[in-house]
Formats: C-alpha cells, sequence, structure tokens
C-alpha cells in the first residue's frame, strides 16, 4: 500500500473518530443536562401540585370524610385542570388506583419510597416521562405520582439527532475529500521524483527532476539531480574509455596481422616453391623486416605500459640540456643525412627539469617526425627551455582531422609511407604519455602546406585545450 | 593464365600476393592506393581485381564504384561477421582475410576464374596437353586413359603448380575432405601419373614436403 494512502487512512479515521466521538459526546452530556433540568422543574412543580392536594387530603381525613370517591373527586379536579398543561397525575392507595388522568401507568413502574419523595425517569413504550412519588401526609397511606410527559423534549431532541448525523456525515465527507487532495498535492513531487529515478535506472541517464519550492522534497529533488549529472558525466567518460581501448584493441589485432601474414606468407613461399637463390635473400630479407617492425612495436608498447602504471616513480632529475642535444643528434645522424633537412637549435636555458632518457626518446620521436614530413631541404627548429621543449616544421603539415587523432596509439597520416620508413604509429602515442608523466601536456598545431608545431610543456595544465584547429 | 590486378597498401603483402600468383602461372599488376588503382583500370583490362578494403584516402569498398565488370576478391584483415557480408553484398566475389595460406589464395582465384571462364583451360607441358574441361590427356599426340582420380590428382597438381603440396593436402583437394584412408595412395598415384604422362621430371618429390609439378614458363 503506498504511503500516503496509509497517512490518509490513519488520518481520516483519527480525525472523523475523534470529531464524531467529540460531537458525541457533547450532545449526549447537554441532553443529560436537559433532563437534570426537567427532574427539577418537574419536581418543582409536582411540589405545587401535591402540596394544594395534600392540604385538602389532610383537612378532609380529620373530617372523616375522606373516602375513595372523594379522594377521586379531589384528584378529578386537579387532574382535569393540569391536563391542560400537559401533566398527568394519580393518586394510588396501597396498591390500587384511586384517580388516574392517564391509566396506561401501574404500579410496579412507579418507584416509591414512603420517607421521601423520589424523582425518577421513565421510559415506556418509547415514550419518556418523569416521575415524581411522594406520600401523602394523611394517616391512611395515599401515595401522590406527578408524571410528566417529556415529548417536546423528545422531539426536539430527535431533531437534533437528525442534524448532528447528517452534519456528521457531511464533516466526514469533506473531511476525507479534503485530506485526499492535500495529501495527493503533498505526495505528487514524491511520485515525480520516484519516476525520474525509475527513469535513470532503465538507463536513461539524462532524466531529471523539475521541482519548485523550498521544502524538504524540493531539496531532494535538487540533490538528485545534482547526482544524476555526477553519474551521466561518469558514464559518458567510463564510455569514451571503452571506446579508445576498444580501438586500440582493434588497431592492434590490425596491426599484428599484417607483419604476421607477411611472415608467415613469405617463409610458407619459400618452403613451398623453387625459388631461386636471389629470390630466396629477398624474401628472407622482408621476414627479417617485419620482425624488426614487430621488435620495435612490443618494445614501444612495453615502454608505454612501464610509464602507464609506473608513472609516479619516474626520476626526475635536473638535465644538461647540451647533452640531451648531443644524444638526439646523434640518433637521427642518418635520417638527417638522407632527407638533407637543416636543424636549428634554441636552447634558453642550459637545464630542463625530468628523466633525461625519456626526454631523449621524447625529443628523438618528434625530431624524426618532423625530419619525415619535410621535403628535401625543409627546416626543423628545436627550442629547449626550462619547462618546455618545441619542435617546428615547414613540411607537409596535417589537417585538422589528423591532428586531432594524432596521438592515438596506430595512428597514421599516410600508412604506405610510414610503414616504408619502419614507423609503428606509436610515437606521439609515447610522446602524449612521456609529457604526462612530467606532469605536462603535448600540444599540437598545424596547417597543411606549412608545418607543424609540437610543443611539450609541463605549463600547460588539465585545464588548456589539447588541440587548436589553427596554426599557433 | 589470367591478368591480375593486385591492389594493397602494404608493400610487402603486396610483393607477396604477387609471387604467389606468378607461381601458379598468372601475370600480375600492382599498385598500392586507390588513385593508383582508378589510373591501371583505365590503361588496360584485368580478369580479376585482389583488393585490400583499409587503403589510405580511398577506402576498398569505395574503389568499387570505379570497378565494372571484372571479378574483385577483397583481400584484409578486417575479418568480422559483419565486414564480410559488407564486402559480399557490395559486389565482391570473395572474401580472404589475413593472414592466410598461400593455397588458400590460389584456390579462391582459380575458383573465380573458374565462374568467369578466363582460366587456361589447355595445360601443354613437355609434349604433354591435358584438355582441363574435356577431362582429357593427350601425350604426344596420342590420349591416355586416365581414372577419374588420377585425373583429379592431375588437376591439383596443375591449379597448384610450382607450389609443394602435401600428401594430407593432395588427399584433401583429390580425394575430399571426409576421406580417412591413409596417404599411401597418393604415393600410388603420382607414380602412376609419372609414368602415363612421362612427367618423371616433371612432378619431382620435395623431401618432407610433398609433391610439386615443376612448369616455370
Amino acid at each position: 500500500m503506498k504511503l500516503w494512502h496509509k497517512v490518509y487512512l490513519i488520518t481520516l479515521a483519527v480525525s472523523l473518530i475523534l470529531t464524531n466521538v467529540g460531537i458525541f459526546l457533547v450532545f449526549h452530556t447537554t441532553y443529560q443536562q436537559n433532563l437534570e433540568q426537567e427532574k427539577t422543574r418537574a419536581e418543582a412543580h409536582s411540589l405545587l401540585i401535591y402540596t394544594s392536594i395534600n392540604n385538602n387530603m389532610v383537612y378532609y381525613e380529620q373530617r372523616g370524610v375522606l373516602d375513595q370517591p372523594f379522594v377521586r373527586i379531589i384528584g378529578r379536579n386537579h387532574g382535569v385542570y393540569y391536563n391542560n398543561q400537559g401533566v398527568k397525575i394519580q393518586i394510588w392507595q396501597g396498591e390500587d388506583c384511586i384517580y388516574s388522568t392517564d391509566a396506561k401507568i401501574k404500579w410496579e413502574d412507579l418507584q416509591y419510597d414512603e420517607a421521601a419523595r423520589t424523582t425518577t425517569l421513565f421510559d415506556k413504550d418509547g415514550e419518556k416521562y418523569v416521575f415524581v412519588t411522594q406520600r401523602f401526609d394523611t394517616k391512611e397511606e395515599y401515595v401522590f405520582c406527578y408524571q410528566q410527559p417529556l415529548t417536546e423534549l423528545q422531539q426536539s431532541w430527535d431533531r437534533l439527532v437528525v442534524i448532528y448525523i447528517s452534519m456528521s456525515v457531511v464533516i466526514s465527507l469533506l473531511l476525507a475529500i479534503f485530506l485526499g487532495v492535500l495529501l495527493q498535492r503533498l505526495m505528487k513531487p514524491i511520485a515525480v521524483l520516484t519516476d525520474a529515478v525509475i527513469e535513470m535506472q532503465q538507463g536513461n541517464y539524462e532524466s531529471r527532476v523539475a521541482l519548485k519550492g523550498n521544502d524538504d522534497i524540493a531539496r531532494l529533488a535538487a540533490n538528485f539531480n545534482a547526482m544524476a549529472e555526477t553519474i551521466c558525466e561518469n558514464v559518458k567518460e567510463i564510455r569514451q574509455e571503452n571506446e579508445a581501448k576498444q580501438r586500440f584493441v582493434d588497431n592492434f589485432s590490425h596491426e599484428l596481422k599484417s607483419p604476421l601474414t607477411s611472415i608467415y606468407g613469405f617463409a610458407e613461399y619459400l618452403q613451398k616453391s623453387n625459388a631461386s637463390k636471389d629470390e630466396q635473400v629477398e624474401c628472407l630479407g622482408y621476414i627479417m623486416e617485419e620482425s624488426e617492425r614487430l621488435k620495435k612495436m612490443s618494445y614501444v608498447l612495453l615502454e608505454m605500459e612501464k610509464l602507464h602504471t609506473d608513472g609516479n616513480n619516474i626520476e626526475m632529475e635536473e638535465c644538461d640540456c647540451n647533452s640531451i642535444r648531443e644524444t638526439v643528434q646523434q640518433e637521427i645522424r642518418m635520417d638527417l643525412e638522407r632527407t638533407g633537412v637543416e636543424l636549428e637549435w634554441q636552447m634558453s636555458s642550459r637545464k630542463v627539469c625530468g628523466n633525461r632518457m625519456l626526454l631523449e626518446v621524447l625529443l628523438t620521436n618528434l625530431v624524426r617526425n618532423a625530419l619525415r614530413a619535410c621535403a628535401d631541404g625543409g627546416t626543423v627548429r628545436i627550442s629547449m627551455e626550462e619547462n618546455s621543449i618545441r619542435v617546428q616544421d615547414n613540411g607537409c603539415g596535417m589537417a585538422p582531422e589528423n591532428v586531432k587523432r594524432a596521438t592515438e596509439p596506430f595512428y597514421r597520416v599516410d600508412k604506405a609511407r610510414s610503414r616504408k620508413d619502419g614507423g609503428t604509429g606509436l610515437g606521439l602515442a609515447l610522446c602524449r604519455q612521456i609529457a604526462e608523466v612530467h606532469g605536462g601536456r603535448l600540444l599540437i598545431t598545424s596547417r597543411v602546406g606549412e608545418g607543424t608545431t609540437v610543443t611539450f610543456s609541463k605549463e600547460l595544465g588539465k585545464d588548456n585545450k589539447l588541440y587548436k584547429e589553427d596554426s599557433v | 593464365m589470367a591478368n591480375i590486378l593486385i591492389v594493397e597498401d602494404d608493400i610487402h603483402i603486396n610483393e607477396l600476393v604477387k609471387r604467389n600468383l606468378m607461381l601458379v602461372g598468372h601475370r600480375c599488376t600492382q599498385c598500392y592506393t586507390g588513385r593508383e588503382l582508378v589510373e591501371q583500370l583505365q590503361k588496360e583490362y584485368y580478369e580479376l581485381i585482389l583488393l585490400d578494403v583499409m587503403l589510405p584516402e580511398l577506402s576498398g569498398f569505395e574503389c568499387m564504384e570505379y570497378i565494372k565488370n571484372t571479378p574483385v576478391i577483397f583481400v584484409t584483415a578486417k575479418g568480422a561477421l559483419q565486414d564480410k557480408l559488407k564486402g559480399l553484398s557490395i559486389g565482391a566475389e570473395d572474401y580472404i582475410v589475413k593472414p592466410f595460406e598461400m593455397l588458400e589464395l590460389v584456390a579462391r582465384v582459380d575458383v573465380v576464374l573458374r565462374r568467369y571462364q578466363t582460366n587456361e583451360q589447355i595445360f601443354q607441358l613437355n609434349g604433354t596437353t591435358v584438355y582441363l574441361e574435356q577431362r582429357r590427356v593427350e601425350v604426344n599426340g596420342v590420349e591416355v586413359d586416365m581414372t577419374p582420380r588420377e585425373f583429379k590428382v592431375l588437376e591439383a597438381l596443375i591449379i597448384n603448380k610450382n607450389i609443394a603440396l602435401s600428401r594430407e593436402k593432395l588427399l584433401e583437394l583429390a580425394w575430399g575432405y571426409d576421406y580417412e584412408g591413409e596417404t599411401k595412395t597418393v604415393d600410388v598415384h603420382i607414380q602412376k601419373l609419372r609414368k602415363k604422362l612421362d612427367w618423371e621430371n616433371e612432378i619431382i618429390t620435395v623431401k618432407k614436403l610433398g609433391y610439386r609439378l615443376e612448369a616455370r614458363t
């Protein structure tokens, strides 16, 4: 059963009970009071009549003429007179009724005490009476009975009861309706909130609650919205990471298949065909080249994995820029000779802070990329500062879509040429990781036909945009 | 045999495919990009195109729009079911996934060429002529009797000429996948063929590997 049903039923039941019981008690008490008043009034009235008859009875008894017919006469005189006021009297001798305005009342109906006046309420056949019985002061036992029917009181009370009941019904209905509406209004925000939660549980992370007001439920709704926002972002992030991982796995398996196809293919070819010696040498050469490619790829991937897991424990020191420059120059000597490109070094600082080997790898990769981008005779400008390293070339440049994906593992702009150069497609991915390990970022700007600039800087925090569409 | 165009951006794999196909007697032209493909199509007519799906700039699927009236076999590393379905639904004759075996490539090429009837129906070597479609063999002009099984073995050797075939492979090609017999029967049949066709020096035994029909042109 819903919460608000429970609240509703309990509240309704309690208030109805209380109201009705209250009203009932009030009525009842008033009624009793009225009855008491009637009794008192009747008693007073009866005293009046009693005294009158009593005087007569005593007087005539003293004269010795009081006999039943005489009593009857006295009774009748008073009875007829007071009957016009609606009062009935009876005179009893022993258990015989000598006179009675109304014959309905029997001796058993009366309560009689010889010593004192007795006032009682009596109900016969739905008619209520006040009886007052009193012994006359005569020597003989004569009893006076005063009877006041309470018809008027009865009728007015009956009318009141009807009014009471109908009022009670109306009030109960109104209360039920009002309470119902009120509670439903109050509970509606909860229903709205519940719906939003269900939406979210079914996978719609965009569901939000629009609730106005300052009460508890509105606050709950606001907090729910905030929580939903966080969940939404987290889910987005997780999805993106997952997609990136999936892409990596796809690319990686593709990158594996090609060398393996070559290696297996040429080996099978040499085995099954009657190849000439020259052809054998050629094919074996291809096998070795592809194996070399696999070796390089696995090495770089291992390096990247090490950086990924061990990134926080890398040793940093003050590295001498010149010695880094010498190492890099030595590494790329062959590529440099082949392409005839000019290298320009701009050292603004003596020292750079970081891990020496990693910085060398980073710089070597960036310079190699730059050399590859340049046609014969281009220029590559390398600048080293205390917290950043920049490599700028005026080679072929990259389109914006390529810039965005440049640091993705295995991503290449020109696949065929890159493979010919012995590239793995992992260079920039590794550089990015090295940058991150140093607490910095890689920034790539490029224009087709004009050249590319890659900057590694520790000052680029997480708030900076990573890639720009236009060149700097 | 047939004039085949190979479109593959990986240089080594391109070379591999070319050598395999040339071994069994086809003529091959190599290109490395979609653009080169379009150029080649305008220069010459090809009987079969081997096309890599993942090419720079123009993808293999997009290239299909430029190819008319020529059967295409997709050769690619993307082996998921939906890739295969896409390739076949675009109009390719077949879809080979890398890495592949030599014999698989040769067989699939042969099947497609046969479908388009561009494969040589007559094979000649040192005085012996084999009419593949009519299933007849003539040695120096004289017809020679062959059992159906012998012809099947001969056919396998011819289609895969210059490639060493293991006894198991010959069993598979000539007797079928379900055959559970010994490989000895292969040796017996080879002997018979050598005798009947006077090909003692043409069908050579390759140590530890099997048999090879030497038919270099």
